[in-house]
């Protein structure tokens, strides 16, 4: 039975609106829209959509096939979504699915709306709440609710529909890179395994080390263990700015003005752990970049993530490591919307002569793909 | 100083059977002159928020 697969590309927010777009082609999509784009994540047949959102929304299913048709049709001719052979492992989908959800806090977005409502109670003008409003809050606060749903989803780390609870997505999830982010790196480790690209991952910058968790999943799931996992970061935190790029825009996101920027090494290890993922193929690189990336024992690199904010961590980290990356690896930048890190990488690519073409797929996410 | 102590959930918009109330999926053409404008507008903004509570 042929199934859909959406075709991911850049996706960003606009208010309550999700945009996602390839090749130049892009869709605004309203709430029902984006279920509909939720679950062609992986191969799944239009029936299968169908009998999702009969059971989610009151509409029978006549009325609903005829409106999944014309949203995949729009989307199929924009080429948002192809028609694809069924998976080859359900229980695949299934695992990574559920566990980008957990990293990114997608199983539990009202905890963040009830710990903002408590850090509200402790730091701000202490409003009057009940029980029944922190049992209740993520209808009571249904915009925040929706609005921290689409934060997760794209990786924004605050959202657009400012609510009193709501706002902020940087304090209890264990990436910030949202399900689209973490489903671009499932992108790209796929190519590699999928094209027989040599090499290891590293994660470069890992904070409470979603990212790099993931890339572990990534590995076991599809048989590839034999990889190594490298995760490198101060676990202090991010330093202070002393580059000139970094001092003149002021670029200072040190511990001492953002405290949960800061994640241990033992708390990396821990969440490792929590998710069953911590083994002896991942290893860990404390320090800051300049120090430990260029005696680091790494090999062959097939995945690069580059996530140190700064234009020196940027660049420390590219001087080290690019010329480890393999013909056919991909090089990522978390954080091209700062300037000062666009700046380190355009930089770095002027100065090697790299063409290859930058893909943005987010607000601040970009990739290439190294070229012989 | 707001009062929640007495807020209740938002109207309910479910069916008898709890399910949400079906709204018709919509798709509209983005403007790529638009998209540059609000993809890259920037962390300073974001930012913004991340000293609230320190």
């Amino acid at each position: 039975m042929t199934c859909i697969r959406r075709v991911d590309g850049l996706a960003i927010v606009d208010g309550k609106s999700l945009i996602v777009g390839v090749r130049g082609k892009f869709r605004v999509l309203d709430v029902t829209a984006q279920r509909i784009w939720d679950l062609c994540e992986y191969p799944v047949t239009v029936d299968r959509i169908v009998d999702v959102l009969s059971a989610e929304y009151s509409v029978g299913t006549d009325e609903c096939l005829v409106a999944v048709k014309s949203v995949l049709g729009d989307l199929a001719g924009a080429g948002l979504v192809i028609a694809t052979d069924p998976s080859d492992s359900l229980g695949r989908d299934a695992y990574l699915g559920l566990l980008k959800r957990a990293i990114v806090g997608l199983l539990s977005v009202e905890n963040d709306q009830r710990l903002g409502a408590l850090l509200s109670i402790a730091f701000k003008d202490a409003p009057k709440v009940s029980g029944d409003f922190i049992h209740n809050i993520r209808y009571i606060d249904a915009d925040g609710y929706e609005g921290l749903v689409l934060a997760k989803y794209v990786g924004n780390l605050n959202h657009s529909v400012n609510t009193r609870f709501s706002q902020s997505n940087t304090r209890f999830a264990h990436s910030l890179v949202g399900l689209h982010g973490l489903g671009h790196i499932e992108r790209l480790a796929a190519q590699v395994f999928a094209d027989g690209i040599e090499g290891d991952f590293v994660d470069a910058g890992t904070w409470r080390g979603g990212t790099a968790i993931y890339m572990r999943a990534l590995q076991t799931a599809y048989g590839q263990k034999h990889r190594l996992v490298w995760v490198a970061d101060s676990f202090t935190g991010v330093p202070k700015p002393t580059s000139g790029p970094d001092v003149a825009a002021n670029l200072d996101l040190s511990t001492e003005r953002y405290p949960w920027f800061y994640a241990s090494l033992r708390e990396v290890r821990d969440n490792f752990s929590t998710y069953g993922l911590l083994d002896n193929g991942v290893k860990f690189l404390p320090g800051l970049f300049a120090d430990t990336l260029p005696v680091a024992p790494i090999d062959k690199i097939a995945l690069l993530r580059l996530d140190g904010d700064l234009y020196s961590s940027t660049m420390d980290s590219l001087n080290a490591l690019y010329d480890k990356v393999v013909c056919g690896g991909y090089i990522i930048v978390d954080d091209y919307g700062l300037a000062p890190c666009k700046q380190a990488v355009d930089e770095f690519r002027a100065s090697r002569g790299i063409t290859a073409p930058i893909e943005k797929i987010s607000w601040t996410i970009v990739h290439w793909r190294k070229e012989a | 100083m707001r009062d929640y102590s007495e807020a209740t959930p938002a109207q309910n918009t479910e069916s008898a059977d709890g399910r949400k109330a079906w709204v018709a999926p919509t798709l509209r053409v983005y403007d790529v002159a638009e998209l540059t404008e609000i993809a890259f507008a920037g962390f300073g903004a974001d930012l913004g928020f991340y000293s609230s509570y320190s």
